[in-house]
C-alpha cells in the first residue's frame, strides 16, 4: 500500500530522481513497520497468555505490554524519519 | 463457566496502561519544553513550532495507545489483539497524515520535526520504564496513591 503510494508521488512528481527517493522512501516505511508490527504481535499474544494463567497478575501483564508495545513502537518511528528524510 | 466468562472484565477494571500513558504526558509535558526550546534554539521559531507539533504527536499517541487497550480490555482478550494490531497502523497512518498535513507549510521543518519524534518517545518512554521498573521490583517503596 504504501509503495503504491510512493509510486503515485514519484509519478506526481515526474522527476526521475525524486521518483526514485519517493519509492525508496514508502517502500523504506513500508518495510520498516513489518517488523514492529510483528513485535507487537508477539507482545501482546504473549500477555494474552500470561493474563490468562495468572488473572491475578494481569496488572503487571499490562503494565509490561504496554512498555513493550511502545518499545517496539519506536522502530517503526525510526522508519518513519526515514521516509520523511528520503521523501523529495 | 460464567466465572470463566466474566474474567475479561474483572482483568478490565484496573487500567494500569491508561495511569502510565497519564503519568508519561504529565512528564511530556514538564521535559518537552526543554527538546523544544532546544530546537527552538537551533532553527528558531520554525523550530519551535515544528518542534512542538512533534511532542504533541508523540503525546496524542501515547493517550490513545493506552485507552485503545482500555477499552479492548473490557471486552475481550481478541479484541485487544485485534484492537492493538488495528490500532498500531492507525496511528502510524495519524502520525503519516498529520506530517503530510503540514509538510508544505511555511513553518515546518522536518529535521526539528523528526529528532524531537524519535527522542521524546524514547526519552519518556525510558523515563516511565525506569520508575515502573522499580516498583515491580521493590512494591513496598511504591509511592502511596501512585499507579501499578
Amino acid at each position: 500500500m504504501l509503495a503504491l503510494i510512493s509510486t503515485i508521488l514519484a509519478q506526481l512528481t515526474g522527476d526521475g530522481e525524486a521518483g526514485l527517493s519517493a519509492i525508496g522512501a514508502g517502500l523504506g516505511y513500508g518495510l520498516a513497520a513489518i517488523g514492529p508490527g510483528v513485535g507487537i504481535g508477539i507482545v501482546v499474544g504473549n500477555a494474552i497468555t500470561a493474563m490468562a494463567r495468572q488473572p491475578e497478575s494481569a496488572g503487571v501483564a499490562r503494565t509490561t505490554m504496554f512498555l513493550g508495545i511502545a518499545f517496539t513502537e519506536a522502530l517503526a518511528l525510526i522508519g518513519f524519519v526515514v521516509f520523511i528524510l528520503l521523501l523529495p | 463457566m460464567a466465572e470463566q466468562a466474566a474474567q475479561p472484565t474483572e482483568m478490565g477494571e484496573e487500567a494500569p496502561e491508561r495511569a502510565m500513558a497519564t503519568d508519561i504526558i504529565r512528564r511530556g509535558l514538564i521535559g518537552g519544553p526543554v527538546l523544544v526550546g532546544v530546537c527552538a534554539g537551533v532553527w528558531g521559531f520554525d523550530g519551535l513550532w515544528s518542534s512542538g507539533y512533534a511532542l504533541g504527536l508523540i503525546l496524542v499517541n501515547f493517550w490513545l495507545a493506552a485507552s485503545l487497550i482500555t477499552w479492548s480490555m473490557r471486552i475481550s482478550p481478541t479484541m485487544l489483539m485485534a484492537v492493538v494490531m488495528g490500532g498500531y497502523f492507525i496511528r502510524l497512518g495519524i502520525l503519516t497524515g498529520a506530517y503530510f498535513l503540514v509538510r508544505n507549510t511555511g513553518w515546518f521543518e522536518a529535521l526539528p520535526f523528526v529528532i524531537t519524534l524519535v527522542a521524546a518517545h524514547i526519552v519518556l518512554l525510558v523515563w516511565e520504564t525506569r520508575y515502573v521498573s522499580m516498583s515491580l521490583a521493590y512494591p513496598g517503596l511504591k509511592p502511596q496513591g501512585a499507579r501499578s
